[in-house]
């Protein structure tokens, strides 16, 4: 439709169509009605002019017939003359042989225009006839009718027709613009109230005017629920825009300030935004990058190999998908400098899922894989000795393990335990110690570089060398050869020269092996057992060798304490200490641990808790037995004694024990000073901080410890300045036969001494004869402990 | 020159041929219409006038009486009449020259059939309706009869005898004075059912006759062409023809005749009761 179809469609109002289209339609009607009507009027009127001749000329040939017959001229002319008065006759001739007589008459005058006679075509009828009787003429007569008449009728039809019609066509239009004016009042209404909500009035509503027909009403009832509901969203949109506005402008600092580098393009991968760290993360300006390719101004390599990587925008914008690269690609920009990235490509959809372009979000990696890989390598390795750490000594070994049972290869695992490091650091610190290991390690290390051997630091004083592909006799034959070069081994520190042992436990990795677990014992059972041997000794371990066998019937008793521990098949006992001063009245015990067997034979602590100690389990009877005397105590408030309860050096090292204590003892109501706890001397020296910090924090509480085994150990009497000890327990053994050997009788004089002068009071145990009581009375010790006093008994339990 | 002359002798000639004769004027008494007088007469004077070679040329007054008159005042030639046999108009010099060949006719007082008259003396001193005051067998017959009965009635003269039986029909007058023949054809074709209270003895029908100043040749052709018409295939179309149009179940040819056949005439009106009107 052309522009000036659709202005003349437009143009004209409803109004004027509907009158236009109205009048147009009335028109055609009456000129169908004067056609269907009119032209058979004049037809007919012609035909009545035409009957009219024949009908005159009839009825003169009947009137002048007589006359004719008779030959009575006058009377014909008289006929015919008054025949033609009294009707619309414009003339009549009648001749018969020489008579000829015509009479003429004026026609009526005209009284409608001479278009109208043209239009309507009606002629004047002619009609002549001869009078013959019998077969003889009498003459013939001519009649000529005037048309004009009947021309004046119709002309007067049609003036009445044309006002009937103009009257007719008034009406209508009168009556149906009132219609209009009535009914579309409501429709005119509509259009104000659109037209003011298209200037932007939401508040505009179509006004229900009266006489509005139903359908105008009901069209305005919905425009103006429609225009509420528009309102409502246009509010609502905005809101919304106001809300994006902001949200956008959120967004631009956000994108502006984050430290994430945004790259936006187009469908076809063409920049159009790059965000400030984009711009100098690729050293584009956004400027300069917009409607360059993304991978134009972010070429990507990948890290490692240096190979040019699709560029993930790329791969997200053809495949319509997020895509996720691994981190190993980094920006080689222009000026050659390449950037570590880790990046996220995702398409930007439209609604209906068509892709509008494309975001990619990347991140500067450089200081995380850095980081990544430092702790990458401190999670694999030892810091301080670079070597491999337990944790990827047991990855390797599983490894190993698989290996072992799926490919049939061979693996060697070796124990390496220092003898002597401890003096190290004892004497000279913690910084000595270090220092010697990071230069022993580097031997070892040394030695193990590039030979397929892994060696990881398994402890403080210890190490595992893993064997990969290699026999057992190679493997003993590098083992030998680094015992030698340890051997060799002088660390000076201080003007101070030190040699280290080292004991070697070996063991060859097969497919009956169960977990690394398995290996690790077999090793260290081995390096256990070398190590008793004396110093530099390699032990392989042999499953029928006696010594490991007992190491290993150690090792089953975990697994027994451990079912124990699921049957509650541990009792406490408890033993008196008896108090020699007659003014000390209080009764005072040492909790004792006993396990019954499956048969329900008591069985001593001397036969599990030294595997408990070596695997670790110590801890877990250390809680045990608290958590079950605590609430001893609790349900049995007759006993006033005081108690002492046993901690193994694991539970002195556990930063939690001192937490744990004092959880228990808030959950009672008992006095914290009625216990004490007794700690082995060598279990405190070995863990002299843990055990100061954990002695000063119960003591707050009133809670005294005790040394055990006090003598037992090699240690200087030094530590006992560090250590707020009450009682100072003297190993039974210096006990046992003091009464006839001197020296001992010297030694736990001296060390009874040595107490009183710290502060601190003295148990003697294992007391078993009268005459140890006896010596140990006269030295004045406080306590003393042993079957000769007490034998263990099973805690009272109502 | 001499073609001008021929020219003009041709001319003469052609002028003196397109002059046509004058017509003989027939007469013929109203016994109808003058309409159907005129239908009926126009084709057998038409046919004579070529068969004898006597142009013949109707010529009827508006009435019986003025056409009596005119055959009196000598303005007609021939005429188909039997008003001639007065005693007075016998003197005129006509001449039979021939007749209908018909039974010949009787003078008839008819009443409708319903008519409760049934006698002449039921008549006295009601409407009878006759053609005219001249007509032989509508008048001076059957008032004759009416008068030789004692009977006194109201003449009503309603110009032809079918106009007179109109009347009867219509119920205006009670009985009418008619011709047996003229009235059985008006009977036949208007189903009309009447009865006959006087009837006369027959009398021939009206007769051809010619005037005395014309020629007995021209006469004698004349006669020859009416009396040839039955035996002519084409006389006998014309017949048929004429009487088709008045409505005439059969044509009536015409024989000869003579003055002798309408000596009855004679002796009616010189014994009649009834006043003649010469």
């Amino acid at each position: 439709m052309s522009d000036q179809q659709v202005t003349l469609a437009t143009r004209y109002s409803l109004h004027v169509r509907i009158l236009g289209a109205v009048f147009v339609l009335v028109l055609v009607m009456y000129g169908a009605a004067l056609a269907v009507l009119g032209l058979p009027l004049t037809a007919r009127a012609q035909q009545n002019l035409d009957a009219g001749v024949q009908r005159e000329l009839g009825a003169i040939m009947t009137a002048i017939q007589d006359h004719a017959l008779l030959h009575d001229y006058p009377a014909i002319e008289q006929a015919i003359q008054a025949r033609a008065d009294r009707f619309p006759i414009l003339n009549v001739r009648f001749n018969f042989r020489r008579f000829v007589f015509q009479a003429d008459t004026t026609p009526d005058p005209q009284h409608y225009p001479a278009w109208f006679a043209a239009l309507v075509n009606i002629h004047a009828p002619h009609a002549q006839s001869e009078l013959v009787v019998g077969g003889t003429s009498y003459g013939a007569v001519a009649v000529a009718l005037d048309a004009t008449p009947t021309i004046q009728g119709l002309w007067t039809l049609a003036v009445r027709f044309t006002l009937l019609v103009i009257g007719s066509l008034l009406a209508v239009m009168f009556l149906l613009r009132w219609l209009l004016q009535v009914n579309l009042r409501g429709l005119y209404a509509l259009r104000t109230a659109a037209r003011a909500i298209e200037r932007g009035d939401f508040s505009a509503r179509a006004s229900l005017a009266y006489g509005s027909p139903p359908e105008v009403r009901e069209t305005k009832l919905a425009f103006n629920h429609m225009a509420e509901h528009v309102g409502r969203l246009v509010a609502a949109l905005e809101r919304e825009h106001d809300e994006l506005l902001v949200e956008k402008e959120r967004l631009r600092v956000t994108i502006e300030s984050i430290a994430d580098a945004v790259v936006v393009t187009d469908a076809d991968g063409r920049i159009e935004f790059l965000n400030p760290k984009a711009e100098e993360l690729t050293g584009f300006s956004s400027a300069d990058a917009l409607g360059r390719r993304v991978s134009e101004v972010l070429p990507l390599v990948d890290e490692q190999s240096g190979v040019p990587v699709a560029n993930p925008l790329e791969l997200a914008l053809r495949r319509n998908t997020v895509v996720e690269p691994g981190n190993h690609a980094v920006i080689r920009r222009q000026d050659g400098a390449t950037i570590a990235i880790s990046d996220t490509a995702a398409p930007i959809r439209s609604g209906d899922g068509k892709v509008q372009g494309g975001v990619l979000v990347f991140q500067d990696e450089s200081e995380r894989r850095s980081l990544m890989q430092r702790l990458a390598w401190q999670a694999e390795r030892d810091h301080l000795t670079g070597l491999w750490n337990r944790r990827t000594m047991e990855n390797k070994l599983a490894e190993a393990l698989r290996g072992v049972q799926q490919e049939a290869r061979h693996f060697i695992f070796c124990y390496i335990d220092l003898d002597r490091f401890k003096l190290v650091n004892d004497t000279c610190g913690h910084r000595a110690g270090d220092t010697l290991l990071q230069r022993l390690t580097a031997i070892m290390a040394r030695r193990a570089e590039g030979k397929n051997h892994y060696l990881a630091r398994l402890g403080g004083d210890e190490f595992g060398l893993l064997f990969a592909d290699s026999t057992l006799p190679a493997a003993l034959d590098h083992i030998q050869g680094l015992r030698d070069e340890i051997s060799r081994f002088r660390f000076e520190w201080d003007d101070k020269v030190f040699r280290l042992g080292v004991s070697f436990g070996v063991t060859e990795l097969h497919n009956g092996m169960t977990d690394i677990g398995e290996i690790l014992a077999q090793a260290d059972t081995a390096c256990y057992h070398a190590k008793s041997l004396g110093s530099n000794a390699i032990q392989v371990y042999e499953k029928t060798h006696p010594a490991l066998q007992k190491i290993n019937d150690e090792m089953q008793w975990v697994g027994a304490i451990t079912k124990a521990f699921e049957a509650h098949r541990f009792v406490l006992y408890r033993q008196q200490k008896v108090a020699l001063s007659p003014h000390n009245t209080t009764q005072h015990y040492e909790i004792l641990l006993r396990l019954r067997g499956e048969d329900g034979a008591i069985i001593s602590p001397g036969e599990f808790l030294p595997a408990a100690e070596r695997y670790g389990l110590a801890p877990s009877f250390d809680r045990w037995v608290i958590r079950n005397f605590f609430a001893y105590l609790d349900t049995h408030p007759d006993d006033e004694a005081c108690y002492a309860l046993n901690l193994s050096g694991r539970s002195l090292s556990d930063p939690g024990t001192a937490e744990f204590i004092l959880e228990e003892i808030d959950q009672y109501h008992f006095d914290p000073s009625r216990i004490s706890f007794e700690v082995t001397e060598t279990a405190a020296i070995d863990s002299l901080d843990a055990c100061e910090r954990l002695i000063l924090a119960l003591k707050s509480r009133g809670i005294q410890f005790a040394l055990d085994d006090f003598g037992k150990g090699q240690s200087s009497f030094g530590y006992l300045k560090r250590l707020p000890v009450a009682y100072l327990k003297i190993d039974g053994d210096f006990v046992h036969g003091m009464n006839h050997d001197r020296e001992k009788l010297a030694i736990v004089k001296a060390m009874h001494t040595l107490g009183h002068e710290l502060g601190k009071q003295t148990i003697a145990e294992q007391v078993e004869t009268e005459s140890e009581l006896d010596c140990l009375k006269n030295m004045g010790v406080d306590f003393v402990q042993g079957y000769l006093l007490h034998r263990p008994a099973p805690l009272p339990v109502d | 020159m001499r073609k001008i002359w021929m020219c003009l002798a041709l001319l003469l000639g052609s002028v003196c041929q397109a002059a046509p004769p004058a017509p003989y004027a027939f007469g013929v008494l109203n016994q109808r219409s003058l309409q159907a007088t005129a239908a009926y007469w126009n084709p057998i004077l038409n046919y004579v006038s070529a068969r004898s070679g006597v142009p013949l040329e109707l010529n009827i007054g508006r009435t019986a009486n003025e056409t009596t008159d005119r055959m009196v005042a000598g303005k007609l030639d021939f005429a188909y009449t039997n008003h001639l046999f007065t005693p007075k108009r016998q003197q005129l010099g006509w001449h039979v020259l021939a007749r209908q060949d018909s039974r010949g006719i009787r003078g008839q007082v008819v009443v409708l059939a319903g008519s409760p008259a049934g006698t002449l003396r039921d008549l006295a001193g009601k409407p009878v309706a006759f053609a005219n005051p001249y007509g032989f067998s509508g008048y001076y017959v059957p008032m004759d009869a009416l008068l030789r009965a004692g009977v006194k009635v109201t003449p009503l003269f309603s110009g032809n005898q079918e106009a007179a039986m109109g009347q009867l029909e219509s119920g205006q007058v009670a009985a009418a004075g008619v011709n047996d023949q003229v009235m059985a054809d008006f009977a036949q074709r208007r189903r009309l059912k009447y009865r006959v209270l006087a009837e006369s003895e027959p009398y021939f029908d009206l007769a051809v006759m010619v005037s005395p100043r014309v020629s007995a040749a021209n006469g004698d052709r004349v006669r020859q062409a009416f009396v040839g018409m039955a035996r002519d295939p084409e006389g006998q179309r014309v017949l048929q023809r004429a009487a088709q149009s008045i409505g005439l179940p059969k044509a009536r040819g015409f024989v000869t005749a003579d003055d002798h056949d309408y000596a009855n005439y004679l002796h009616f009106f010189k014994q009649t009761r009834v006043p003649v009107n010469e």
